[in-house]
């Protein structure tokens, strides 16, 4: 099990944050832009003709002579895509892989929670997708899902970006992608801007291995690509390692750059991290969650 | 098949570097990484920014092309020509007279050997060189030799021998190497003339090396009496105070004079009542350019070999052992049975028939057939038979003299107050010790009535009987570097060391008596062990006296080159375009090798 008790014990008090009004037929525990049916008193307005007599107070005619009708918030739910990289660069390190799948584990048991509609997309997987669903009780069952996912049986070698737009969400939510994000910036870009054009708020989580962040490789090594076998060798030397890592900010700058532009969140977080301090730490810290 | 230079097959072993090169080629470990994503990057970054990769095919091209050219012109054999020495021979001189040892910062001996230095490094590959020291005795030191670092240690180990040089003889034996070839003799000197090398056929190079030097020398040295003579003449350019101290054996200092000489004079100093010490060494104080003739040594009183002198009717026998020794024995004539003796202490009188009144007064003593007489101390009876063999006793005078098989007929009993020797029963016929002063030896029979004489063991009993009864001798004079002296040992001395001045062990002689004697100047005390103890004595070594100023002469050459064309020396150079064209293949190795990884 990813998820230690004491993390589950401390989800259900959290809530995942977001500025999507939530809109829909079904209820949920979020705010709507109606008014509706929630116990969350909201004003009084004026007795119409047409208007529901159950909703008379009849405690203010008494006071007043005059029929209030009392109006309550409505509570609609949120639909949680979460995009979980299941490729084999993620999975190839262990670490890597259970921190992704922990921090995924963590938004959906927290939605499942909350109320939420979740849906949990293992990207690169040949597993059907946990489609959106809705209540408490899924939660354990979402947590297997998990588990189901570290199999060592064939993984997709396709881009993980361009397999996100395919599960694109048809209403508006909030999508969280978890990835590591090593692939060109111009598909990051092309996906990001599909997922943002289906009034998603989009959310990025990037975990590295610290033999990617802070490589300490030394020797002739001829390093083998976990998704396409490609074969690159390499003479490691203080100057090798210092040119790689001037790349490594490049990239996140430009992805940082374009996701601020684009009013996207992204959190990086290396594989050596602790989940709890992942999830209540630096994203509570950004906002994410309450 | 066969192979013309099989000493190159050692190439070979190269192939074993490039096995080596193959088993530690650069191997690339294999890790599986997530992406290979920004690694991609960062080497076309690198392959990018390396200006020399993309020169890198080029590099290639150039390098072969410099390695074929580098090959075809080893294989062309180039050589450049050296043209210090021509001919396919030479032959150098070198002196190593004391001369040589002169010299302001550096002694022209050591001026003459780097420039011999310099000429081996000359020397063409054909060229072969021999080479002469010009001692005494000239001496070869290498002859036609071509390996230049055996040469070159040769020479290195060379030093001065301080002998008087044999200009002449030497130049004859270096000539006699480069007979018949084309060649040149060398000379490295001081003061060689024309005239000494002015009959040698081949062409003669000489190269008088050095300029005027400032000496002060020290001309003779004598003690006489406890007074004490030193000569020293002023050979520089300018008048110059002169001091001369006068040290004791013990290297103390006993009297110190000072004079100002003149450019070019003499003058001789005085010292009167030296204390008593067996020798004296005199020492110019002053620094000058020729250090070796600063110093001389005297002994206070010369005493050379005992003379012998024959008195009475010597038996024929006996005359003919010590001539065999070597001595030069004086027969005295007797005035009515009487003789003249020189009056010396350090003499040895061989006495035959001559009776107590007629000895000599002093010295030592060796008496045979005694007269029959009688007096209080010495009574010799008539000639009696002897019935027993003889018996000796263990004493040095008798080692190696064996008495038991000496046939003895007759003695005279002899009743005197001196040790017995030899004894036939209870009559003494050898007998030896300290007589009124006199160191004696007394055989009381005629050495007619003996066939000892016949026997090996006679001339040795000469021998140890003249040791025992002379003085023992403290100094042997003065000698020059290397000669050869034979040392008068006793028989009994078991083990010789040669200590100089400062009390370094020179030379051991265990068995060789004979010494050739060290070559640096100075005084030398042969230490003896004997079965009675330990004796010392002293010699000294001096340059010889043509040796005692340095004269300086001009560099010449003369003699016609021989052969219509000499033939110059060449080196050739092939192995340096050989090795940087191995070093060029190596590179061009390592650079194919790496390819197109970092």
């Amino acid at each position: 099990m990813m998820l230690s008790p004491r993390v589950i014990q401390r989800l259900p008090k959290h809530r995942i944050q977001s500025t999507i009004l939530a809109k829909g037929t079904h209820r949920g525990e979020r705010k709507s832009t109606k008014l509706g049916t929630s116990l969350e008193f909201s004003d009084y307005r004026l007795y119409s003709p047409g208007d529901d007599l159950r909703q008379i107070d009849w405690n203010a005619y008494a006071r007043t002579k005059r029929h209030y009708i009392k109006r309550f918030m409505d509570e609609q739910e949120l639909l949680i895509s979460i995009y979980l990289d299941a490729t084999s660069s993620v999975v190839l390190d262990q670490q890597k892989r259970d921190l992704a799948q922990s921090i995924a584990g963590a938004f959906g048991y927290m939605g499942l929670c909350g109320d939420d509609r979740v849906s949990l997309h293992p990207i690169g997987d040949n597993v059907p997708s946990f489609q959106f669903r809705k209540g408490r009780a899924y939660s354990s069952k979402l947590l297997s899902y998990i588990a189901s996912l570290n199999h060592t049986g064939e993984r997709a070698t396709q881009s993980f970006m361009k397999d996100v737009i395919r599960k694109l969400p048809k209403k508006s939510g909030l999508s969280i992608i978890i990835s590591d994000f090593m692939e060109p910036l111009d598909d990051i870009k092309s996906s990001l801007k599909r997922l943002q054009a289906q009034r998603q708020q989009v959310r990025l989580i990037q975990v590295l291995t610290e033999d990617e962040l802070n490589p300490r490789y030394s020797g002739d090594l001829k390093l083998i690509d976990s998704e396409n076998l490609q074969e690159t060798n390499v003479s490691m030397n203080k100057k090798v390692l210092d040119s790689y890592r001037k790349r490594l900010s490049a990239h996140q700058h430009d992805l940082r750059r374009f996701c601020s532009e684009r009013g996207i969140g992204m959190v990086t977080c290396s594989a050596s991290d602790e989940i709890e301090n992942v999830m209540f730490r630096d994203l509570r810290k950004k906002g994410w969650i309450l | 098949m066969g192979f013309i230079v099989p000493s190159f097959l050692w190439m070979l072993s190269l192939t074993a570097m490039i096995v080596v090169f193959y088993l530690f080629r650069k191997q690339f470990d294999k890790t599986q990484v997530p992406s290979t994503f920004l690694w991609n990057q960062v080497i076309e970054e690198w392959q990018a920014s390396k200006w020399w990769r993309k020169l890198q095919q080029n590099l290639l091209f150039y390098l072969q092309l410099l390695f074929v050219i580098l090959i075809v012109i080893a294989l062309a054999r180039p050589f450049v020509v050296t043209d210090k020495m021509s001919g396919e021979t030479g032959a150098v001189v070198l002196d190593t007279s004391a001369t040589m040892s002169a010299g302001k910062d550096e002694t022209k001996f050591e001026r003459a050997k780097k420039e011999v230095l310099d000429l081996i490094d000359d020397l063409g590959d054909e060229q072969s060189l021999t080479m002469v020291t010009a001692g005494a005795v000239p001496e070869l030191i290498f002859a036609n030799e071509t390996d230049k670092r055996k040469m070159k240690s040769l020479v290195g180990d060379l030093s001065v021998t301080y002998e008087e040089e044999n200009m002449t003889e030497s130049v004859s034996l270096a000539a006699s190497y480069i007979a018949g070839q084309q060649g040149s003799i060398y000379i490295f000197s001081d003061d060689v003339e024309e005239n000494e090398v002015s009959d040698v056929q081949s062409q003669v190079v000489v190269r008088n090396i050095g300029e005027e030097v400032e000496n002060l020398s020290l001309l003779t040295f004598g003690v006489k009496n406890n007074q004490a003579t030193a000569t020293v003449k002023n050979n520089t350019q300018e008048s110059s105070s002169i001091s001369v101290g006068i040290y004791s054996n013990e290297k103390k200092v006993i009297e110190t004079k000072k004079h100002v000489v003149e450019a070019g004079e003499s003058y001789t100093f005085r010292f009167d009542e030296l204390p008593e010490h067996r020798y004296y060494k005199a020492h110019i104080e002053e620094d000058d350019d020729y250090a070796i003739d600063n110093t001389q040594y005297a002994f206070s009183n010369v005493d050379v070999t005992p003379e012998i002198y024959f008195a009475g009717d010597v038996s024929p026998f006996i005359k003919r052992a010590f001539t065999l020794l070597g001595y030069d024995p004086i027969t005295l004539t007797s005035e009515n049975g009487s003789f003249s003796y020189p009056e010396r202490e350090d003499a040895i009188y061989v006495l035959s028939g001559v009776k107590k009144a007629n000895w000599p007064e002093k010295g030592g003593v060796l008496l045979f057939s005694p007269v029959a007489e009688g007096s209080t101390d010495y009574h010799v009876k008539k000639k009696i038979k002897l019935e027993t063999k003889l018996t000796g006793s263990d004493r040095p005078v008798l080692k190696y003299v064996n008495m038991e098989d000496v046939y003895l007929q007759s003695a005279y009993p002899i009743s005197i107050d001196l040790d017995h020797i030899v004894k036939s029963g209870g009559v003494p016929v050898l007998l030896s010790g300290d007589f009124e002063g006199k160191q004696m030896m007394v055989a009381s029979f005629d050495i007619n009535d003996s066939d000892w004489p016949l026997h090996p063991g006679f001339p040795i009993f000469v021998q140890n009987t003249i040791q025992s009864l002379s003085k023992t001798q403290t100094t042997l004079g003065t000698y020059v570097p290397g000669h050869t002296m034979e040392l008068p040992f006793s028989s009994s001395t078991k083990v010789a060391v040669i200590e100089d001045s400062n009390g370094t062990t020179v030379k051991e002689l265990t068995d060789d008596w004979s010494l050739e004697v060290p070559y640096q100047p100075d005084m030398y005390t042969i230490i003896e062990e004997r079965s009675d103890g330990f004796s010392e004595r002293n010699f000294v070594v001096g340059i010889p006296s043509s040796e005692w100023s340095p004269q300086v002469n001009e560099s010449f050459s003369s003699g016609e080159e021989s052969g219509p064309a000499a033939k110059s020396g060449i080196v050739e150079w092939w192995h340096v375009f050989a090795g940087v064209g191995l070093l060029i293949l190596l590179i061009e190795w390592e650079v194919h090798r790496r390819g197109n990884a970092i």
